[in-house]
Parts: structure tokens; sequence; C-alpha cells
């Protein structure tokens, strides 16, 4: 059967042009389906009672049949905007989105026997931090001191135990406003004995702070991992958080030790994932501290700085429907 | 008024909102397109790279390669590196950092969860993802 591969993006997903030039050079089939041209210049196409399911795409003048599809790469489908219908409400067109979604559910449900990287389901299993933190301890892999509670209380305890905190989110960084969006990082955190009412408002995540040697993502691909040290104590702004840091900064390789090369690969497959992206900070003691694994993390600029085949490595997974 | 901790560290993005890339059909690629030419978009940095170099040697004052130069830099200051948003190497803008495409909300189930959170209690929201 010829491999044919379906990513599942939107059009400006540039991460994703790295894999379609990787697959043009194979002369691999694939169809980048950029989720938000569905419904205007991608047509849905399902016959239930024939058990046909098809994408007719206008632009190309093609028509796929999810039937030929052998794997799929999901990155960051988007649903259409709608903006193109006319004389529709705010509410109508909130609606119309909703039954999108649906139908884009429905294609993965389709698709639900093909080859993944990584499965939707599966992303969304794994996306919760505070399980990432369970499974991870019960991988045996150390993790910083760390407490989600608005009892303040437990937060003065935690405090004389660990005099030196960070403050973090608890599933996202990333606030929207009606005008300019915010980001919240991972911050130091001092307690203020005025905060009492505060801190018992809403649960606070707290970690306590690891002094650094640099931060770690290991991108991990099957049973390979590529490793970018990211030296972020050199500049004040990134020490707690690298993301926050304005200036470039530098990356170098890093091999793992093999317990712990050992532990991104056991805690992929927990989750049973066929890729992720997985955040440590390295010590000044040497030792690794496990802080996150994204699911659907970015590689692109890793691949970028350090020259590794994460590409390749993706798309070899693809074809190969697996290693 | 008394606010959640946590909302104390949100810090506003800044930048611009111009998307230096454009998505071009025929490749399934981004691209940008420089001096008529539509170049791939992850192949920027380096053909800017080189570009560098090269004006460097040859040129005196003139105004070649400047926008790629500039977009180099410019997308460096106003990037935000996080995992959600942190797309490609140092050619972020902020069309992306303000999209809902990152490592966390992507889309379609953060749409659901919209909906569940905004449901009323009837039959079509009580399918759970999880």
């Amino acid at each position: 059967m010829t491999k044919t591969i379906l990513i599942l993006t939107n059009k400006d997903d540039v991460t994703v042009d790295y894999i379609v030039m990787e697959l043009q050079r194979r002369k691999i089939k694939y169809y980048r389906l950029n989720t938000e041209d569905i419904p205007s210049s991608v047509i849905i196409d399902f016959d239930i009672t024939n058990n046909s399911f098809g994408l007719y795409d206008i632009k190309k003048d093609f028509t796929l049949d999810l039937s030929d599809i052998t794997a799929v790469y999901y990155r960051r489908p988007l649903i259409s905007d709608l903006n193109t219908l006319a004389g529709i409400s705010t509410s109508e067109k909130e609606y119309l989105r909703s039954e999108l979604t649906y139908i884009l559910e429905g294609i993965y449900k389709v698709l639900r026997n093909k080859y993944w990287l990584n499965y939707v389901y599966r992303i969304r299993e794994a996306e919760n931090k505070i399980y990432q933190l369970i499974v991870a301890k019960e991988l045996g892999v150390k993790l910083p001191e760390s407490i989600i509670t608005n009892s303040y209380n437990s937060i003065i305890k935690f405090i004389g135990d660990n005099n030196d905190n960070i403050i973090k989110p608890i599933k996202s960084g990333h606030l929207k406003k009606k005008q300019n969006s915010a980001a919240i990082f991972t911050s130091k955190y001092d307690l203020n004995e005025n905060d009492q009412d505060r801190l018992e408002l809403f649960p606070n995540y707290l970690q306590r702070n690891i002094i650094k040697s640099f931060d770690i993502r290991c991108i991990v691909v099957g049973s390979e991992v590529f490793v970018a040290e990211i030296h972020s104590q050199n500049d004040e702004e990134s020490v707690i958080d690298w993301r926050r840091g304005k200036n470039v900064l530098k990356h170098s390789k890093h091999v793992l030790p093999d317990d712990i090369k050992i532990f991104c690969i056991s805690i992929t497959r927990k989750f049973e994932l066929n890729y992720s992206a997985i955040d440590f900070i390295l010590d000044t003691n040497g030792d690794y501290y496990f802080l996150e694994i994204n699911p659907n993390g970015q590689w692109a600029w890793i691949e970028n700085r350090l020259g590794y085949p994460i590409s390749s490595k993706i798309v070899d997974m693809l074809v190969n429907e697996g290693e | 008024m008394k606010r959640p901790i946590i909302l104390d560290y949100a810090i506003e993005r800044t930048g611009n909102n111009k998307k230096d890339f454009h998505y071009e059909y025929t490749r399934d690629i981004n691209v940008t397109n420089i001096n008529g030419i539509n170049m791939p978009f992850i192949e920027l940095t380096e053909y800017s790279k080189e570009l560098e170099t090269k004006t460097r040697v040859e040129r005196e004052s003139d105004d070649e390669g400047y926008n790629l130069l500039e977009l180099t830099t410019k997308t460096a200051v106003q990037r935000e590196q996080d995992d959600e948003e942190y797309c490609l190497s140092e050619l972020l803008t902020k069309t992306e950092v303000e999209r809902e495409q990152d490592d966390e909300s992507y889309n379609t189930l953060e749409l659901y969860s919209k909906t569940y959170v905004e449901r009323e209690r009837d039959d079509e929201d009580n399918i759970n993802f999880n």
C-alpha cells in the first residue's frame, strides 16, 4: 500500500513546513490539511451509508479519501473563523464553529486506527501537569518539591521547609485580554504576610526554586532523544524561566545519563505518545529535575539551532508507522 | 478588590501583528518574498546570514538585506519564548504569539472546554473527551 501521510494543522504552522519539505524531498505522498480551510476551500464529503469519507480541496482540485491515509501528524488544527459567512450573528457563528469542531473530531475518529504522532486524545490525557508530576514521580525521577494549594497553613509550612520558591501557572501561562494578551511566566515567589487572603482565594502552584546550571529540553521521537542545553543563567531575565529572556540564549547539545534518557522514553510511552518535549533543570550539583512533558511541544528551533535531524526522524516514524 | 496572586505575574505581550510570511498553497509551505522570489520561510535565517555576510563585504551603506536583518532582530526582541508559542527559532511574530495554537490550548479541545464551561445541562454536552 502506498504510504500517504496526513498532516493536521493550520497554514501559519511553520514547524510543519520542515516536515512538508522533508516529505517532498523523499517524494512521499502527503496531504497538508489546514483545518481552518474547512469548509471554505476544503469540502467535507462523508457518506456514512456507503462508508465513504472524502475531502475535496478546491484550490488543488484534489480529492482525499481518508481510507488511503496510513499515518497522521497532529500539530495545530484550527477551526475556521467563518468570517467569510455574511449575515450571521456572533452566537450563530460560534454555534457553527462548534459544529465544525465536531466534524473535525469525526475525522479523528475515522482515522483512529491509523498511526498517529501523536494521537489527539493521548495528547489531551498527557497535558495535565498535575498528572505529569504524579507519573514522573512514580517513574522515580527527581522533582522540585511542589504544592498546589489555597490552604494558607500548607503554604506557610511549605515555605518554612523551602525558603526559596517559585510560583507558576497550573495549566497555561497564556492570558487573553480584550486588547493585548499577557503571559504568566514562572517567577520567584516571596511570601508577603499581607497576602493571606489572596493566597486563599485561589489554588497556588509553588515549587522549590532549584538553582540551575542550565535548562534542558529533550525531544523524544520514538526511542530517540535529542537533547539541548539552554544556557539561561547568564541573563538575569531568564534565570527562573528561560522563555522570558529577550536575548537569544546560547544552546548546545547535551548527552543525558542513561537513567534520565530511559525515563524520557518511559514517560513518553507511559502516556502512549510517540513524541514528546520534556523539560528538566540540571542543578548545580549535577542532578536532573523533571519539570514537565509537552505532548505536542515545539521542536523546530532545536533542530535549527543544533542541527539535530528531528524532522527527518518524525518523517521516518510516520512513513514506517513507528520504528 | 483582592485578586489571586498568580495574576500579579502577568506580563503584557508587546510587538506588532505583522506576519512576515504567507502561505503558498502550491508548495504547502510558508514563504517570504525576497527580491521577487518566494523563499521558504524556514530557510530565511540561513539566507539572511549569508546575505549579511555578503553585504558586509560588498555594500557601502545600501538597504540591501535590511528587511531580513531587521526581521531577525525585531523578532528576537519581540518573541515570547514560552513553550506554548515558541514556534520557530527566533522568527516568531506576534501573530503566532497571539493565536491559539500553542502547546497547551490546541484549539479543538479548547473550544470544547469553553462549550463545556458555558453549557446548560443538555445531552449534547455530556460527551467528554477524557
